[in-house]
């Protein structure tokens, strides 16, 4: 096998994408490691390895003595032109091993559009895509991350789902498979059911969310893989916060990850420490759902900045509210002055902020700006959401008056002050206040895209929108049923494949899947009545339906 | 101010990394071993090394050319030991020498 992969690698873009060797890769012995695990992310190697979790999950497995991790990633077509043509199964980066090799086959889920990527890296490692064909010979095939807070479009693809926190319950879960002396597959599904936070499609029918309690003494990895190519961010992470503690209704991110834990501050300067010595990163951030509401981020933030300020390590505060004191800190603590900053009012009016409970009012917003401004920044990036519920053309009309308003005060300051638009399109997400919402058609985004634009026009001013055919899906696979798996299969079969590249998207051969599987997407979109079950209230996160429907019809 | 140069091996295990790749490795490698490098000036400042030809990619080399242009003072053979330890596999250096 080996020889063969060395050939193929000169024919393919970015052979590094697929040999591993990375600094900070484990390489155990294979013979002599009793348990495998491959950690597969269905996306390119650089978005796979930008994802905090899968090198948190990689960390704690490789430290466990008769624990192997090793990780595989989406190809690209190119290289799996080159498997097919040499009849070649996907490898694992670290030991180049075929998937069946492993006991168990993990995939993280950040994205509904990677799901005709999870159908493609199974057909090519040759395991069946369906749980029910699968042998007692084959890996056993788990799903974790965001996606699987309604893992019901792709349940009969998987054996089963960690629902929550994969950190809390991974061990356990290799543990109970690696001591099973049970070679029957069912019966390995038997025990992992029994888990917390399992769920089991074939077998049960309840599952409460793991997650940690304490993120203090959470396992972080310390000696994080530094890629050969660039990844998407190339930079040291500490996570410094899960959880937020403002209730935006359409926010997914933040009804899933409550309570709100923080990391303790003497714990982040030692994690940063060990991460900035074995990485050699020139940048380290400070990352959370809303990292301005870390209770000692003005004192974290320049402790380090003082720690290591001559070394040329820039600090960034992703995920900061827009206002005076965070605007300082950020200049205060970088190396260098960043060129732009971005702010998420995702309505144009105060009445539609107050709908979606978005706390954010004009002041702050202006405020914000001014301060971005004096500060020397001159680009504003802003980011909007289209088809919000009870959303009228004042809406609409108010983004562009934000925008206008803003670019105003901006040109005051500098002739080089820009203001970019960006519009997403809303798509209500389970497990939150606005997960009965309907979500708007293809059409209507279309037409409202065209109406903003043309009413919002200006030398310094640049609009840009999702794409409408590729929030439609995300739309349709979040707020899916079982049935939606013959649609990815049938997608897939199509040809589909990267969905979530621009590039790559092929709605048409979507359109026609739907088509010949008989289903309706628009249905999906609808509006849900509220006594109507949902495909995913099996899934307990913490957050009860009742206190969903209160947020979303206060008083 | 010093110049140092070097001669490392390009390994099986990197070979398909490509000469750009190899410059940010290197590059990395440099900062963990806290090297007193030399950097340019300007806005986006960036050490000064100057790299011998491009290897194709595939290809594997007992030894490939670049010279460090150090700020300060250090012993070629303890830059060579202490980038030796903060290089990834596959890439090693075998010499180190004034210029
Ligand atoms: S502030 Fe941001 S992360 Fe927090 S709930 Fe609102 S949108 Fe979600």
């Amino acid at each position: 096998m080996k020889e063969i992969i060395e050939q193929i690698l000169p024919n393919v873009q970015k052979p590094a994408r697929y040999i591993g060797n990375e600094l900070n890769s484990a390489h155990k012995d294979w013979d002599k490691t009793s348990f495998k695990v491959a950690i597969a992310y269905p996306d390119t190697y650089e978005i796979g390895m930008s994802n905090l979790g899968i090198q948190i999950l990689y960390d704690i497995l490789n430290q466990e003595k008769d624990i192997l991790a090793e990780r595989v990633f989406a190809p690209w077509p190119d290289m799996e032109e080159q498997l097919i043509t040499n009849n070649l199964q996907l490898f694992s980066l670290e030991s180049w091993k075929p998937l069946t090799e492993f006991d168990l086959i993990g995939f993280g889920l950040g994205h509904e559009l990677t799901y005709t990527n999870i159908i493609n890296m199974l057909k090519l490692g040759n395991i069946p895509i369906w749980q029910k064909d699968r042998q007692d010979n084959h890996p056993l095939i788990m799903g974790g991350g965001p996606c699987v807070f309604n893992p019901e479009p792709i349940a009969d693809f998987f054996d089963f789902f960690v629902i929550g926190e994969a950190e809390e319950v991974i061990v356990e879960i290799a543990e109970r498979l690696r001591d099973s002396k049970l070679d029957i597959r069912n019966s390995k599904l038997d025990a992992l059911a029994k888990i917390p936070g399992i769920y089991v499609p074939s077998l049960n029918n309840k599952v409460t969310k793991r997650y940690i309690k304490d993120l203090t003494p959470a396992p972080y990895p310390l000696t994080p893989i530094i890629p050969f190519i660039e990844a998407v961010h190339d930079r040291a992470v500490v996570e410094i916060m899960r959880g937020c503690k403002w209730g935006c209704k359409f926010c997914q991110a933040a009804w899933t990850t409550r309570p709100v834990r923080e990391k303790k501050m003497d714990k982040i300067i030692q994690i940063a420490d060990e991460l900035i010595k074995n990485s050699g990163h020139e940048e380290l951030s400070l990352v959370s759902l809303s990292t301005s509401d870390y209770s000692q981020i003005q004192e974290l933030a320049n402790t380090l900045a003082k720690k290591y300020e001559g070394k040329r390590i820039n600090i960034s505060l992703p995920s900061m509210r827009t206002n005076t004191f965070s605007i300082n800190l950020a200049k205060d603590v970088a190396r260098v002055r960043p060129s732009g900053v971005t702010l998420a009012p995702e309505a144009g009016t105060q009445r539609l902020r107050d709908v979606i409970g978005k706390n954010m009012s004009e002041e702050n917003i202006m405020d914000g700006i001014e301060s971005a401004f004096s500060a020397g920044i001159s680009s504003i990036k802003l980011y909007f959401m289209i088809g919000l519920p009870t959303e009228t053309e004042e809406d609409l009309l108010g983004i562009c008056a934000l925008a206008q308003k803003i670019i105003a005060a901006g040109k005051k300051h500098t002739n080089r002050a820009r203001v970019t638009v960006n519009l997403a399109t809303f798509i209500p997400k389970p497990h939150t206040p606005l997960q009965w919402a309907r979500q708007i058609s293809i059409e209507e985004t279309l037409e409202k895209q065209r109406f903003i634009k043309q009413n919002l026009r200006g030398k310094s001013l640049t609009v840009r929108w999702h794409d409408a055919s590729a929030s439609f899906l995300e739309g349709v696979f979040a707020r899916g049923d079982r049935k939606l798996a013959l649609v990815i299969e049938k997608a897939w079969q199509l040809g589909c494949r990267l969905d979530a590249w621009s590039e790559h998207l092929k709605f048409d051969l979507w359109q026609k899947a739907f088509n010949e599987t008989g289903i309706n997407p628009d249905n999906y979109l609808r509006e849900r009545s509220t006594d109507e079950e949902l495909p995913w209230d099996f899934i307990d996160t913490g957050v009860p339906k009742e206190r969903l429907l209160r947020a979303a019809n206060p008083d | 101010m010093q110049r140092i140069q070097i001669k490392y091996t390009k390994g099986e295990e990197v070979k398909f990394i490509s000469h750009r790749d190899l410059m940010r490795v290197f590059q990395r490698a440099i900062r963990r071993a806290e090297l007193p490098m030399a950097y340019s000036q300007g806005f986006n400042p960036h050490m000064k090394i100057s790299w011998g030809q491009a290897l194709k990619v595939g290809a594997t080399s007992e030894g490939e050319p670049a010279t460090l242009q150090i700020d300060g003072w250090i012993k070629p053979a303890e830059l060579m030991a202490k980038l030796n330890k903060t290089l990834p596999q596959g890439i090693a250096i075998l010499e180190a020498n004034l210029v």
